[in-house]
């Protein structure tokens, strides 16, 4: 414990709400990350709940179409956006330092400036709702030329979509920047822990996709204000080229997402099966490989604009390649528990149901990948479904397991394991009753987006929306989990589980000190 | 954590921080010359 500091600076240090306003600590950032990432997860969850409820039923009954596509599209940019992208990045700032024994981030202020910039994009979204002719209706693809022919909703969601780019661009060059430059002697970079390697390659993703994405909405906007004819055909420009932009940035995007989501799994897997992570270099490799490999795969999501067949076979086989280190990883993963001396507590659960649950995601993907296949299914329910389980069940339950997992280090308190355990099994049940149906749904021709439907897809349709409030109120137990833990937990062990053995758990009392490692450990 | 602290962290880890930035701009750039000059 020699690296922890006696007295906490406590003295230079505002109190009340400019604490947080003003902070550069590691851990507040941190901390306000996912308390900002719950908020919109809520806001987030409250837009699918209207979008299911108007499902429930064929016909028109609760919301008018154009708001329906106002959901679907606020949903999505706001839990792609406000909710996980933001979760993942409060995970790296209060791990990632203390994981590899640095005092704090790299750039301390820019740091307090990245996630400042999230309220008001947020706000942003939301606000777009109430301006005249109500917000974007157009997906969270933003796809031209429907995106030239919308009201000043769509302006609000460009802004909004430039300030979480900003934000993100700053927390990336922040993440890699410290990985790079404040190691503790002797954490060479095959040492560093498994979450701090995926969260070193999403930091390049984000930074090499963000700013294409950033490109794309702007020149969205010079089309709609400022007489320029990128998308719009009649002006010579090329509706397409929109789509090849965004997916230029929207597939490396799913793995930015997932990527941070296999490194918390990749945390919390070992400790609980009380082995060291199996093949660690092989994971490595593998997760560079996924992150090289989406970049090149694209056009995956555009088979039906036609394009030549030569094209087609090229990005079929590469996204079908990306199946192998995924596969290396899922064998890892299974690998690391075989034998293992295992127990279940809450993150191992949602752990090994983001294992079963992210595979079958990526099942469906493979089907998807597949260019005959996919035009048949382009733009129905099998796609939501495919990238529910991909987004919910992989990257959502792993951002459970690492709440669950690191909660004691940072609280200093214990959850309560019944309620944690009750979480995981409403979750997961919920969750496959609202998203499985959806396959079937799918391969019946159900068309995504739509606010009305044919009768004969009402069964599948009411299950999936009970579903959907079962999996809401679950949620609500999540928040209660938590105030509970904060405000009346058991107090925490110095090391709960028994088989953490990174530098949180092994160099830094329980809860974290406000400053750890001013004085870097050595790491043999 | 004071304000010297900080400051000589930022100032140590600028390089690395320009050249990321430098990558980001370029990508951000890349595609609007690609459009507008070919």
């Amino acid at each position: 414990m020699e690296a922890v500091h006696e007295h906490d600076h406590s003295h230079d240090r505002p109190s009340g709400i400019m604490r947080w306003v003003t902070t550069t600590n590691h851990k507040d950032i941190g901390t306000m990350y996912l308390w900002f990432s719950f908020t919109m997860f809520m806001v987030g969850g409250v837009m699918a709940l209207i979008i299911r409820s108007e499902l429930f039923q064929p016909g028109l009954q609760i919301v008018q179409p154009e708001f329906f596509n106002q959901m679907t599209t606020l949903h999505g940019l706001i839990m792609v956006f406000g909710a996980i992208m933001p979760a993942f990045v409060g995970f790296a700032n209060w791990q990632i330092p203390m994981m590899i024994g640095a005092p704090d981030m790299a750039f301390p202020r820019m740091n307090n400036w990245s996630f400042w910039l999230l309220p008001p994009a947020g706000s942003l979204l939301i606000l777009s709702m109430f301006v005249p002719g109500g917000s974007a209706g157009v997906g969270w693809t933003m796809y031209a030329p429907l995106t030239i022919q919308q009201g000043m909703g769509m302006d609000l969601v460009i802004f909004a979509v430039h300030i979480l780019g900003m934000s993100s661009i700053m927390g990336s060059i922040n993440i890699v920047t410290t990985i790079l430059n404040m190691r503790a002697p002797g954490m060479t970079m095959m040492k560093m822990p498994l979450f701090v390697w995926t969260w070193l390659i999403t930091a390049y993703l984000l930074i090499a996709a963000m700013p294409v994405l950033a490109g794309a909405v702007t020149m969205t906007l010079t089309d709609r204000h400022f007489g320029t004819h990128f998308f719009n055909a009649a002006g010579g420009g090329d509706p397409v080229l929109f789509q090849h932009i965004f997916w230029f940035f929207g597939h490396p995007e799913v793995y930015i997402i997932a990527i941070p989501a296999f490194g918390v799994v990749s945390q919390v897997i070992p400790a609980f099966a009380r082995k060291p992570l199996f093949g660690y270099a092989s994971m490595v490799y593998a997760t560079a490989s996924i992150a090289i490999l989406s970049f090149l795969v694209w056009a995956h999501h555009m088979y039906t604009v036609g394009m030549p067949v030569e094209a087609q076979l090229y990005y079929m086989f590469a996204t079908m390649l990306i199946a192998v280190p995924t596969g290396v990883k899922v064998f890892n993963w299974v690998a690391t528990m075989w034998k293992g001396s295992m127990t279940f507590e809450t993150p191992m659960l949602f752990a090994i149901g983001f294992l079963f649950l992210f595979t079958l995601g990526g099942f469906t993907g493979l089907v998807l990948a597949l260019t005959p296949v996919d035009v048949q299914l382009h733009d129905t329910y099998y796609v939501v479904a495919h990238f529910h389980y991909v987004m919910v069940a992989g990257a959502l339950f792993s951002a459970f397991a690492g709440v669950y997992y690191w909660l004691p280090k940072w609280i200093g308190k214990m959850y309560d394991e019944t309620l944690g355990k009750w979480h995981f099994w409403l979750s997961i049940i919920f969750f496959n009753v609202t998203f499985f149906v959806q396959h079937f749904l799918g391969l019946a021709g159900m068309p995504r987006r739509i606010p009305d439907y044919s009768l004969q897809f009402a069964d599948f349709n009411m299950i999936s929306s009970i579903g959907a409030f079962g999996f809401g109120l679950s949620q609500l137990l999540f928040l209660y989990i938590l105030i509970k833990a904060i405000r009346s937990g058991e107090k925490a062990p110095e090391k709960p589980w028994d088989g953490a053995d990174t530098l949180e758990w092994t160099h830094l009392p329980t809860p974290a000190p406000y400053h750890s490692f001013e004085t870097p450990p050595t790491v043999k | 954590m004071t304000y010297s602290q900080t400051d000589q962290r930022e100032k140590r880890n600028m390089k690395t921080g320009i050249v990321l930035a430098t990558i980001a701009a370029i990508f951000f750039i890349g595609f609007f010359l690609r459009r507008l000059l070919f």
